[in-house]
């Protein structure tokens, strides 16, 4: 489903992927951890299109149509209406556009692309609904400005619930876990797998093994200094648990 | 005469020898305002007022008079606000077949006014040294007296809806708005130009709020890339009388407002809120002159606007707040978005203090659209385009939230969404 050579990125002057390979297909979950620094934000934000990023050399392939299409040439909405999401890490305040409003519009465009007409507002609304109850969030969020004044672990469930209207065949989610509290983890967790089917696929960027308790990775990989170190099963995880990263970078 | 003023000539001779628009007791008011006039010529850029825009396009033809003429109903129902009574004028000239006269409140034709109610009028006509008050003085051939009497509240708002048709060309509309709210009355009153023709509209508008009295104004322009608009309104408020204004201004070559508030005594307070949206060519310029002349007086003002493309914005902002006018509570905020490298705007915020114990704020700010914003939104799908425009919304949200609950909100829903771009 997503295929990533050889990549290499700029930010600014700054080299931050120095040859990334990563391979993902339909149905799998993929957890990529790694310290602080080593790239992680940055390969999410590349693969969903943020102008800030310079690609210099490498490729990233995503099926569209069952096919491998470069999304290089892909405007970041495109691929978003191709099925591919990003959870942000610090999702972004908005004052003026209440979360609803915000939520029909992403949702209509994606309508738009698939030839399917646009849903009535009122069976809109009672599908979000629907869906922030998965969530645990109260309706009378999605009245407020998008995501101003919510607290961090609201902003993450707004991600998620954003996911749940879209219904992406690709899910990056970018230290979704952190700031959550128990609570919180459990819901989003529990959130996300029930969004998880055999045609799609997720994969989580975190610093920490508490959310790989939640939602079970398939493949678990170590990002260090830019390229993939080591990749392993969710033992892997276990182990970078308990002696840190120190010995996967020397 | 200058250069500038040749092109009013010839539609003035026609004027001030027709006796139906120039009965004999108005000739010389009409004869000396044209030599004042012509004398002081459109004002130029030397004017600190007229410093970022240009009378320029004023001169590109001769204007004529205009000519009675019909509106199709669609576009008249498009115009109107629903539920307010309405004055219509078409090409500058009063259509009475159109309008939807109130029958709570007195309006009379300002021609007719000057002769039936010459000690309410006449204080007015003085052109000071505002030579397009003079140029309006020349010429006015439309507006009206509204009286509304005291302790009355108005049932329905009222707009003085300007409309052209599309047939008239380089025409000179002259409107001339006299209104008196008498003590304890309330009043909602909506004045709107709309054009999309190479006319030029020279307004000129008194509004008096006496003594505890309420008036909510509204002046709406929504114009075409080549239509003209210059007006200049006065607000004159005695005590504890209070106006709310909103000022709309969309398109337009030339689109440029003038309002005075002169808070005249204590306890009076004046709300200025502004919006307005240019793009291509467009130039739009609010001056704002309140001027706090009493003490316990307040004033708050928030303008916003989005320029697009090659457009130019001008907000002149001044607050005087003279000696002795202790108490004052002043506040002032421009914003403007610019939604394209090539959109210029420029913001003049100014506080004029002579008083010692006042509270005074304002400020000014230009920005674009932010960068990580639009991301967020085209990453959940929404086109680059969608996201400007949702954006550009959400920045004016607060201005046009101010008008909501009231008759105008839907109409300017409307005119908004038809204007299209970033306002819908």
């Amino acid at each position: 489903m997503l295929n990533i050579e050889n990549l290499h990125v700029r930010v600014e002057e700054k080299e931050v992927l120095k040859g990334l390979n990563l391979h993902i297909k339909a149905g799998e979950v993929h957890a990529i951890m790694g310290p602080n620094g080593s790239g992680k934000s940055t390969l999410s934000k590349v693969i969903a299109g943020h102008p800030e990023y310079t690609v210099t050399s490498g490729s990233i392939t995503y099926d569209v149509n069952f096919r491998p299409k470069n999304i290089l040439d892909m405007q970041p909405d495109e691929r978003a209406r191709n099925g591919l999401f990003l959870a942000f890490q610090y999702p972004i305040e908005i004052p003026g556009i209440p979360n609803l409003e915000f939520l029909r519009a992403a949702f209509n465009a994606v309508c738009k692309h698939q030839g399917v007409d646009p849903m009535e507002h009122k069976a809109f609304d009672a599908f979000v609904r629907e869906k922030a109850k998965l969530l645990e969030i109260d309706s009378s969020f999605l009245d407020r400005e998008l995501n101003v004044d919510l607290s961090g672990g609201e902003k993450k469930r707004n991600e998620i619930l954003q996911m749940a209207v879209l219904n992406p065949r690709l899910a990056l989610l970018d230290e979704t876990d952190s700031g959550l509290d128990v609570d919180s983890l459990r819901i989003v967790s529990e959130g996300v797998n029930k969004l998880k089917t055999d045609d799609n696929a997720i994969v989580m960027i975190t610093h920490y093994h508490r959310i790989l308790n939640y939602i079970k990775p398939d493949f678990v990989h170590v990002l260090a200094d830019g390229r993939i170190v080591r990749s392993g099963d969710v033992s892997l995880a276990l182990e970078i648990e308990e002696r840190g990263y120190d010995w996967l970078l020397n | 005469m200058s250069e500038t003023t040749r092109q009013f000539e010839s539609a003035f001779q026609s004027l001030v020898n027709d006796a139906q628009w120039t009965p004999a007791w108005l000739k010389d008011l009409r004869q000396t305002s044209f030599e004042q006039f012509a004398q002081a010529g459109l004002p130029s850029r030397q004017i600190e007022a007229w410093k970022y825009t240009s009378t320029r396009s004023l001169n590109e033809s001769p204007f004529a008079l205009g000519h009675a003429s019909a509106i199709d109903a669609e576009t008249l129902a498009a115009r109107s606000v629903a539920g307010a009574s309405r004055v219509v004028f078409i090409n500058g000239i009063f259509n009475a077949a159109l309008s939807e006269l109130p029958t709570d409140v007195s309006i009379t034709d300002i021609r007719e006014a000057l002769d039936t109610d010459r000690e309410m009028v006449m204080p007015c006509m003085s052109a000071e040294d505002d030579s397009l008050v003079s140029l309006n003085q020349a010429f006015f051939s439309s507006g009206v007296l509204i009286k509304v009497n005291k302790n009355v509240t108005v049932a329905k708002p009222i707009q003085l809806l300007f409309l052209q048709d599309a047939q008239s060309e380089t025409v000179l509309i002259s409107p001339r708005n006299i209104i008196f709210v008498e003590a304890g009355a309330q009043a909602q009153i909506i004045e709107s130009h709309f054009g999309d023709t190479k006319n030029f509209t020279n307004a000129v508008t008194d509004v008096f709020v006496k003594d505890n009295a309420v008036c909510q104004y509204v002046l709406e322009r929504v114009l075409g890339s080549e239509t003209k608009y210059v007006s200049r309104h006065s607000f004159h408020l005695a005590r504890d009388a209070r106006i709310e204004t909103f000022n709309l201004a969309l398109g337009g070559r030339l689109n440029r407002s003038q309002l005075e508030f002169r808070l005249n005594a204590p306890g009076a307070s004046a709300k200025l809120d502004g919006l307005y949206i240019a793009r291509g060519d467009n130039h739009i310029d609010n001056v704002t002159e309140v001027l706090h002349l009493a003490p316990h007086t307040s004033s708050a003002q928030l303008y916003k606007g989005i320029l697009e493309d090659k457009s130019r914005g001008v907000f002149n902002g001044k607050i005087t707040i003279v000696k002795d006018a202790q108490h004052v509570d002043a506040q002032q905020l421009n914003k403007n978005l610019l939604m394209s490298r090539e959109a210029e705007v420029d913001s003049r915020p100014q506080l004029i203090i002579d008083a010692n114990d006042v509270k005074c704020s304002h400020g000014a700010t230009i920005g674009q659209l932010d960068e990580q914003e639009l991301f967020y939104l085209q990453s959940r799908a929404i086109s680059l385009e969608d996201a400007k425009r949702m954006l550009a919304k959400a920045f004016i949200g607060d201005v046009v939230g101010r008008v909501s609950g009231n008759h105008f909100t839907k109409h300017l829903q409307d005119v908004l969404q038809s204007f299209g771009g970033g306002a819908q």
